[in-house]
């Protein structure tokens, strides 16, 4: 079936299976920050925007995303680079592999989170897995970035 | 789950239409449809149906069947009934991630043994609301074997004073539950309703008399918390508790009897 893919705000015309994921359809685009790990929604890191909330892109199927808005990192660099600042300051970026899916999560929380406790921003976060950094130096970027005390 | 075909409905009607027809499937959220290994014809998606709607009408909350987990977690209506237990219990499975995909009405229907949101609904008296069948109970719905083909449209809740208490336990964040249990306590109710799920089977509702417990764990005017536990033991008698990856069933039994104790102790004593 072809479907049509709003990706960061640009079409995108598409062949897809039925039954295809996003993660599959947006790497097949070449959108290769969105990253293949678990495969059962439980790392985070094909964690993609749809209509500004994060989804596991490897258990959404491409063609319900059909008339959403999807983000990728692509579309957010500039404050991608901003919290990517905070993050290399606390030197948590390490291997880097689920910064893209992690970088997502925090903007969308920064969008729908008010002030957000340490708790919350854990709970947040619980989806995005990091296998590097132990999580005491992200966590601490994120209150900087996020300039919450 | 491979599938032949993909169609976006524009009516329920559509929708149930589609749904009668055999080989084809009524998507919910579809987070874990990867994990199965079935073939179907058409799945049919409500995505444009505007069922993913939480609102409050004559002291009823209508959740659309397409509401996600995320926004069960963030309504202030569900935050504010029962001591929050049905926010609560949807703030506690997976990631945000997933919580933003699966919704309530692909979790209630697929009667999901595992599912920490499925507990609470039953104990806060639940009632589904189903394009060709109507209303009934969540209870009744449960109870049911095998999957009829009908379109459901809507989660209702009573909206009642009352108190509610959960324990949903698991071995991490991101993993299904080892077990969930949920009491809720309608004020002006002669009974307290609680459900035990991830037994590992799908939750079960029992009603308990709250005179009965009052005067099992009163004693002269003081609360005697080895008559409740004497209470519970036998009240986890008529439940039964399996054994899988997770956990044992012996182990379930007396995680059981733990969390029953201390959710009745919250909302009754």
């Amino acid at each position: 079936m072809i479907i049509t893919l709003n990706i960061n705000a640009l079409p995108f015309e598409v062949k897809i299976r039925p039954d295809e994921y996003l993660l599959e359809t947006l790497r097949q685009l070449r959108f290769l920050s969105v990253k293949k790990g678990c495969d059962t929604t439980s790392c985070g890191v094909c964690t993609v925007l749809v209509d500004g909330k994060p989804v596991a892109s490897c258990s959404y199927l491409s063609a319900r995303a059909e008339g959403h808005k999807i983000t990728t990192v692509e579309g957010i660099q500039e404050e991608a680079g901003h919290l990517a600042d905070f993050l290399g300051r606390e030197g948590s970026d390490q291997c880097a592999y689920c910064n893209p899916g992690f970088t997502l999560t925090v903007y969308s929380m920064k969008q729908h989170l008010n002030n957000p406790t340490t708790e919350e921003i854990k709970n947040y976060l619980v989806g995005n897995l990091c296998r590097c950094s132990g999580y005491l130096g992200q966590e601490i970027a994120i209150r900087n970035y996020l300039g919450v005390k | 789950m491979k599938l032949n075909g993909f169609q976006k409905v524009k009516s329920i009607e559509e929708a149930f239409a589609l749904a009668e027809q055999e080989g084809n499937i009524v998507l919910g959220g579809g987070a874990w449809l990867r994990l199965g290994n079935s073939k179907k014809n058409i799945a049919i998606d409500l995505d444009l149906l505007d069922l993913n709607t939480i609102t409050v009408k004559d002291d009823m909350c209508h959740i659309g069947a397409m509401t996600t987990l995320y926004q069960i977690e963030t309504s202030v209506e569900l935050q504010r009934l029962y001591s929050g237990i049905i926010s609560e219990s949807a703030s506690k499975i997976m990631g945000v991630q997933v919580r933003n995909i699966a919704t309530i009405g692909g979790t209630v229907c697929g009667k999901y043994g595992f599912s920490d949101l499925i507990t609470p609904l039953l104990a806060s008296g639940a009632i589904l609301n189903f394009h060709k069948e109507g209303k009934i109970t969540l209870e009744e719905f449960l109870l049911r074997k095998g999957k009829r083909k009908d379109i459901l449209i809507e989660v209702i809740i009573p909206m009642k004073k009352g108190l509610g208490a959960i324990e949903i336990f698991k071995k991490t964040s991101i993993d299904f539950s080892v077990i969930n249990v949920a009491v809720v306590n309608v004020t002006e109710s002669e009974e307290l309703l609680l459900a035990i799920g991830s037994r590992p089977g799908v939750a079960k509702l029992t009603r308990l008399t709250k005179q009965e417990i009052l005067e099992e764990a009163i004693i002269d005017g003081e609360f005697n918390i080895h008559r409740l536990h004497e209470y519970v033991n036998t009240l986890i008698e008529s439940y039964s508790f399996g054994s899988n990856q997770r956990a044992s069933m012996e182990y379930r039994e007396q995680l059981a009897k733990v969390f029953v104790q201390k959710c009745i102790k919250e909302v009754l004593i």
